[in-house]
């Protein structure tokens, strides 16, 4: 089997974020759906436009918050990039240059989605479809995941389908961590004796995250705040959160570096590990709730620092020249060698 | 029995049947006794299905990409072992005499020299290229992928219309229309033993090996990747077939670079040494350094490393002056001084209007007459005289008169019909048949290829750009005669 190109490898990885990044932000939608009718609920709305830092650009084009427009901007606008339509247009076009290597159900199986997707309307869009709109659009990512996972090759691309999904979803959990904890902050800070209103709050929280009945498992009894945001960052078996995320792309760059001889998994690996020294460091820290934001900032700038080195190291992002003639060297042992045994 | 009614066109399903197969007559009933509002619906599920599976061609616009699945008719088209016999050994001699062709204009050319083809018909076409004067391509292989129009007359004799050596498409019909046959129509197909088709991948792959360069350090396992202009490109998903069907990757220009001489693709583990590119892309964008400088989908170097024995290029560079419409008119003399051979298929008679006394003959008898313009594909700027009005005469009759040498003129040929999946019943169409061939250390031909059909009632114009649609073609692994049948004689 020829080595993998690199476009490929990068098309890969964009893939899987893009599919977790629609999924995600159906997810979160979804839980903001559920609570349509609340009085609080325009904030809530509100939030989830600094959680993606969209605010400015939602403003300029649609004016005043409401459900239903921020509902069609995030689902099916396709003048937002960041809309769910637009992210399963990038993953499909992805899956298209993909195509020679992906199985025909999966481009299938895209094809159809991206399809039905685009027929969405606004009426699919309002009070009493939405949470059902945001259910199956999350199914369907979660469905095009199965069939990648089913069918898909184990070469080394699959690695770099993995690697786009994990550093995808712990910027997911960093990001709306972030944004959400800031928001019950400003009532009263994270310490203090929690009202009514907060439980739903971390409850409502956890539901976004999928997470409510793990988290139940784990820590039965009283919902503690702090309980909950050191689950969905540090436990190592919560598949969303951070711990077990960066886990995960450790494994895959060892499977790149182990499997297939990577040399260059090395600069990955090392920005991994520090980010990883950091998580050790924040879940053994009382105070982590006075340097929250900053602590997530960091973590979404080393996932961005270890895109940035993937690109690097393997999508040619770097300069080709120099590495020919290593390849010629290497030949050139190689025959030698051959002709020696 | 239905009202299907030919004409007097031959039909490739229904007519001569007792002379051609008995097995036809079984065919034909299959499809004409079946219920034709179950026909209409499962048609309609296939193709869906095409276009689920993304057996697609693609449309782009500002925002959007549109996917069309080439029309698809599920009534095949039907050769028998005898027929098809006959192309195959046709089409073999064809490719071979414009291989040797294509040799002797880039080297000694005898052919020139001697006036059988005048010298500024070959020397002067724009797809001749100079840079390979002198070359030496791996085998002596110019055109490795082939594929020949071919069309039927009244009398259901096989005419070449057209030779096409630089980049034929539509393989990847010819093999999906007949996975699509086999999951959508399994009762229609019970029983009959036609010739396969799905192994084209696995020839085109070791045909390609056979032709690495003398530079390729692996001989026993060249990299052999397919070049495509890119996503964009309408004929994209033929790309990702054969590309898929052989085992190799889909590169870009982008993915390519070359250094020293030799080839690279960019790997995620560093370069890699690439041997044979099956490019999809026209000689003119390959690369900018030797044609167009603006080209963005071409690799610099790329021309130097073939010249240098490191890498093949299929199909070489330069062969379009052999399938240029003008040196079409030539080839049965072509076939002849290269093989000593009479062709096994034959033209359609041609005037070359360059020639004074065809040109006249042209002009005399231009309703009557197909007037091609030399350069174009697509079925483009074609007067078809019996069916053009005075206006569209005079305008081909002064396009003419201003460049002779642009134009050839044929009679009119009444292309073969076969029946089609129409409103109400079954209708004849037109059709017309490509068959690939692959060469490598020696030629093999797809059993059966394309079947183009022209879907307009009355429609010669098969091309898909201009409504035409394609059938699965079948070809009779025996034709099974009775001993004491007439036919086989």
């Amino acid at each position: 089997m020829s080595m993998l190109l690199s476009r490929y490898a990068e098309a890969l990885f964009w893939f899987a974020r893009y599919i977790e990044r629609s999924a995600s932000l159906a997810r979160i939608l979804n839980v903001q759906a559920g609570f349509w009718q609340d009085h609080a609920n325009q904030e809530n709305w509100a939030s989830i436009l600094s959680l993606y830092v969209d605010t400015d650009r939602f403003t300029e084009r649609y004016g005043q918050v409401t459900a239903q427009k921020v509902a069609k901007f995030y689902i099916t606008d396709r003048e937002n990039p960041s809309s769910i339509l637009s992210c399963l247009w990038a993953a499909r076009e992805n899956a298209r240059l993909l195509r020679p290597l992906i199985s025909v159900s999966m481009w299938s199986y895209i094809n159809v989605s991206y399809n039905e997707m685009k027929s969405l309307s606004d009426r699919d869009l309002d009070a009493a479809r939405l949470s059902r709109t945001c259910e199956s659009i999350a199914r369907t990512c979660d469905a095009i995941m199965g069939v990648t996972e089913g069918t898909y090759y184990r070469d080394a691309g699959w690695r770099f389908y993995q690697l786009g999904l994990w550093i995808e979803r712990a910027d997911q959990t960093s990001r709306l961590l972030d944004v959400k904890v800031a928001q019950v902050a400003n009532y009263n800070g994270l310490d203090q004796t929690e009202t009514v209103a907060d439980l739903e709050f971390w409850k409502l929280l956890l539901h976004s995250f999928e997470a409510y009945h793990a988290f139940q498992r784990n820590r039965p009894g009283r919902m503690d705040p702090k309980k909950v945001a050191n689950f969905l960052m540090f436990n190592q078996s919560f598949p969303r959160s951070l711990t077990h995320c960066i886990g995960e792309i450790q494994d895959m760059l060892n499977d790149l570096y182990m499997g297939y001889q990577l040399r260059r998994v090395a600069r990955c690996y090392e920005e991994v590990e520090m980010l990883q020294y950091e998580l050790e460091a924040a879940a053994k820290d009382q105070h982590l709730h006075l340097r929250f934001h900053g602590f997530n900032d960091m973590v979404q700038n080393r996932l961005m620092e270890i895109t940035k080195q993937l690109g690097q190291s393997f999508f040619g992002h770097a300069d080709w020249s120099k590495e020919a003639e290593e390849c010629q060297n290497q030949t050139k042992s190689q025959t030698q060698s051959q002709t020696l045994s | 029995m239905s009202n299907y009614d030919p004409c007097a066109f031959f039909c490739e399903m229904s007519s001569e049947m007792s002379n051609r197969s008995p097995k036809l007559q079984d065919i034909w009933k299959r499809f004409d006794e079946a219920d034709f509002e179950n026909l209409t619906a499962r048609s309609k599920d296939a193709d869906l299905e095409l276009f689920n599976l993304g057996v697609t061609f693609t449309v782009y616009s500002d925002k959007d990409v549109i996917d069309r699945v080439l029309p698809f008719d599920i009534i095949p088209r039907v050769l028998t072992a005898r027929e098809w016999d006959t192309i195959d050994r046709g089409v073999i001699q064809r490719v071979s005499a414009i291989n040797a062709f294509l040799h002797d204009i880039y080297n000694e050319r005898h052919i020139l020299n001697d006036g059988t083809v005048p010298a500024e018909l070959v020397l002067g076409n724009s797809n001749y290229r100079d840079v390979m004067v002198g070359f030496q391509p791996a085998c002596g292989v110019y055109t490795h992928i082939s594929g020949t129009d071919i069309i039927r007359d009244d009398n259901g004799q096989f005419l070449v219309l057209e030779d096409n050596v630089r980049s034929p498409s539509g393989v990847s019909y010819v093999v999906e229309n007949r996975h699509l046959m086999e999951r959508s129509f399994p009762d229609l197909l019970a029983d009959l033993k036609l010739r396969k088709v799905s192994d084209y991948g696995t020839n085109l792959f070791s045909k390609l090996s056979e032709v690495a360069p003398s530079g390729c350090i692996d001989k026993d396992e060249p990299q052999v990747v397919v070049m495509s202009p890119g996503m964009f490109n309408s004929a994209y998903f033929e790309h990702i077939f054969l590309a898929r069907e052989m085992g190799v990757p889909v590169v870009e220009g982008s993915d390519l670079f070359c250094d020293e001489d030799r080839v690279y693709m960019k790997t995620i583990a560093g370069p890699r040494r690439v041997d044979v590119i099956y490019r999809r892309i026209d000689d003119a964008f390959l690369d900018p350094e030797v044609f167009r400088p603006d080209s963005m989908l071409g690799v610099k170097g790329l021309v130097n490393a073939m010249l240098k024995g490191n890498v093949t290029i299929a199909n070489a560079l330069g062969t379009g002056v052999a399938d240029d419409k003008a040196v079409y008119a030539y080839m049965p003399r072509i076939i002849k001084y290269y093989l000593d051979e009479e062709p096994i298929l034959s033209n359609v008679e041609t005037h070359i209007c360059r020639e004074k006394d065809a040109l006249q003959y042209t002009l005399d008898h231009l309703d009557e007459l197909v007037v091609k313009p030399v350069g174009e594909s697509g079925g483009y700027g074609i007067t078809i005289g019996p069916k053009a009005t005075r206006e569209q005469l005079d305008e081909a009759r002064a396009a003419l008169l201003a460049n002779p040498s642009n134009f050839i003129a044929q009679p009119m040929i009444s292309l073969s019909v076969c029946p089609t999946l129409g409103e109400t019943g079954l209708v004849p169409r037109h059709v017309d048949l490509r068959p690939f061939a692959i060469t490598g250390k020696g030629t093999w031909v797809l059993p059966g290829g394309l079947t183009r059909v022209a879907l307009k009632e009355g429609s010669l114009i098969v091309n898909s750009s201009q409504g035409g649609g394609t059938k699965d073609t079948w070809v009779l692994a025996e034709d099974q005669f009775n001993s004491n049948d007439g036919g086989n004689a």
